[in-house]
């Protein structure tokens, strides 16, 4: 096993095991246990967005598409009789599916274009979503309530889920697909021009942004137990991805981590009393944040973890 | 089109055309790199030698003729499958990964271009770095690298590719005479390691210096092929770049 991979293992081991001596703590009340399982699912949200938005420079406004197909698809087999945990791989080999069909297109598109072409996909897929009457149309599908999903297993899913986001992505940033990527963001003709396959490429990562975003999506559907088009396939979702990659750090691994933090802290504590507007406030937010820190939290943080470190040593 | 003939040229371009809407950028061109040469290509500005590169290393599509590497048609693949095939090219201003440190752009090249077996990305990255002469600047931000070190850092990254031929776009504009002299001298070594070139310049010390041949573009088409010292006689040539005399 080479460093690195010895490294993210014992990395992965050592967040599970905080996050096991912090399930106390966050399993005291059913409040608690939902803000923990919300922000599994911005961090396993957020990390997969990035790795296309961040790591390619393709911003995708659309990726609640591929929420919604995972969503639905763990909830139509849960109902269909398959147990909820099982649907999971499903739900992101559908959505993976999905992104790939509509990203193949689209992601010959960059910047701006791209962005538009993503909003298109994502509307289209909404509004025909509340039209399909097998998958409960506008109503959506309530799913059952059962014993043995209780907030302990959640807690372990989304935990599990979470961290196998942020290594994916460290991983992804440190392959050869990553150098790739990062590669074509700065100069696709020159990347070109050096060998990359700029389409493959692209398509690669949103495969994999794709398939996670797929099981977050399955995720969100175990523990909300309520999956409804509007909520889903929302454009509030898709662009809430986006305002927490950028506050977070856009392009590093920990970025998305730290922005959906923020993101869950400001909307549950902060702005939940502004109720409806909370994301034209959270936009405002943004856009103070940018100005002062155009690239997000998260090298703020590393140079005061350095910091930290060097007083320490 | 085979045999020995057709195996001595490196790349072959034959009668090849690139309209840009009303404008005939590049007028039934044939243009032959032979192996083991330097071929030189010159011309005023809006002669075509950037288009021609660009058709070259596939950025476009010729609109007819065909380009051959090594016998292979190649003008109609993308890019990144020329590259693979042994064809890099460096840009006229330098295109850096500027997220990068110099030593990672290198290595874009040596881990997506041509493949050879048993050389790791990594070694062809630093030979690059060291032919180069940017080992000070290996791990240094790309933005923070100058104009000489970016043109040096675009020629590295198109090494690092491991092509058979290599297209120069004016490495040596906008340098001192001292990193000019430098930056021939890199091209020399790149010629000696085996690798054909063509080398677009405007600075006529450094081509005519280390050119076999000289192919002289104007408006799109050849105006004059032979040595330097041929070119540099040539009536056509000297029209095209000083203007008829007016005794004549």
């Amino acid at each position: 096993m080479s460093s690195f991979a010895r490294r993210q293992v014992l990395l992965g081991v050592g967040a599970l095991g905080g996050l096991a001596l912090l399930a106390p703590l966050l399993l005291a009340n059913p409040y608690s246990s939902r803000l923990a399982q919300l922000l599994f699912l911005n961090v396993l949200l957020a990390s997969a967005w990035n790795l296309v938005g961040g790591f390619a420079g393709q911003i995708s406004f659309g990726n609640a598409s591929l929420f919604g197909v995972g969503a639905y698809a763990t909830s139509m087999l849960w109902l269909a009789g398959f147990h909820p945990f099982f649907t999971m791989p499903a739900a992101a080999v559908l959505a993976a599916l999905y992104g790939v069909a509509w990203g193949w297109p689209c992601l010959r598109l960059r910047g701006p274009y791209f962005a538009i072409a993503t909003i298109g996909v994502a509307e289209a897929t909404r509004i025909v979503a509340n039209h399909i009457e097998a998958a409960g149309g506008a109503s959506g599908l309530t799913l059952p309530l059962e014993e043995d999903l209780g907030p302990v297993l959640l807690y372990a899913l989304g935990a599990v889920l979470a961290v196998a986001a942020v290594l994916v992505s460290a991983a992804v940033r440190r392959s050869r697909l990553g150098l790739g990527l990062i590669a074509l963001r700065e100069d696709a003709q020159a990347a070109a021009a050096s060998g990359v396959n700029v389409a493959r490429q692209q398509v690669t990562v949103f495969a994999i942004t794709a398939a996670l975003t797929g099981l977050a999506g399955g995720y969100y559907a175990v523990f909300t137990l309520y999956v409804v088009p509007e909520k889903v396939f929302g454009f509030d979702l898709s662009i809430s991805l986006v305002l927490m990659v950028l506050v977070g750090g856009i392009g590093t691994v920990m970025g998305p981590v730290l922005g959906a933090g923020i993101y869950l802290f400001l909307e549950q504590f902060v702005l939940a009393s502004l109720a409806d507007i909370h994301l034209a406030a959270f936009g405002a937010l943004l856009i103070f944040i940018i100005l002062l820190e155009p690239r997000g939290a998260a090298p703020r943080v590393a140079q005061f973890v350095r910091l930290i470190r060097r007083r320490a040593g | 089109m085979s045999g020995p003939a057709a195996g001595s040229a490196l790349v072959e371009a034959r009668g090849v055309v690139k309209r840009f809407g009303g404008l005939t950028a590049v007028h039934r061109l044939d243009l032959t790199l032979r192996e083991g040469e330097i071929l030189g290509l010159i011309g005023p500005n809006g002669a075509g030698k950037t288009t021609l590169f660009n058709l070259l290393s596939g950025q476009f599509a010729p609109d007819s003729g065909e380009i051959l590497l090594e016998g292979r048609e190649i003008h109609h693949l993308p890019s990144h499958r020329i590259c693979r095939l042994g064809l890099a090219r460096t840009f006229q201003v330098p295109r850096p990964f500027l997220a990068m440190t110099a030593f990672e752009s290198i290595l874009v090249g040596a881990q997506f271009g041509r493949r050879l077996p048993g050389t790791s990305a990594s070694d062809t990255a630093d030979r690059c770095v060291a032919l180069t002469r940017l080992e000070p600047r290996r791990n240094a931000p790309v933005h923070s690298l100058n104009l000489a070190e970016r043109k040096r850092l675009d020629l590295a990254r198109a090494l690092a590719t491991r092509p058979r031929v290599l297209l120069v776009d004016e490495v040596a504009a906008g340098l001192n005479p001292t990193e000019v002299r430098e930056t021939v001298g890199i091209l020399r070594e790149v010629h000696a390691s085996g690798i054909g070139i063509i080398y677009v310049e405007h600075v006529m010390e450094a081509v005519m210096d280390i050119s076999h041949r000289v192919h002289v573009l104007d408006h799109g088409a050849t105006i004059a092929i032979g040595t330097p010292d041929e070119v540099t006689r040539d009536p056509a040539v000297i029209e095209a770049y000083l203007g008829r005399s007016a005794g004549s």
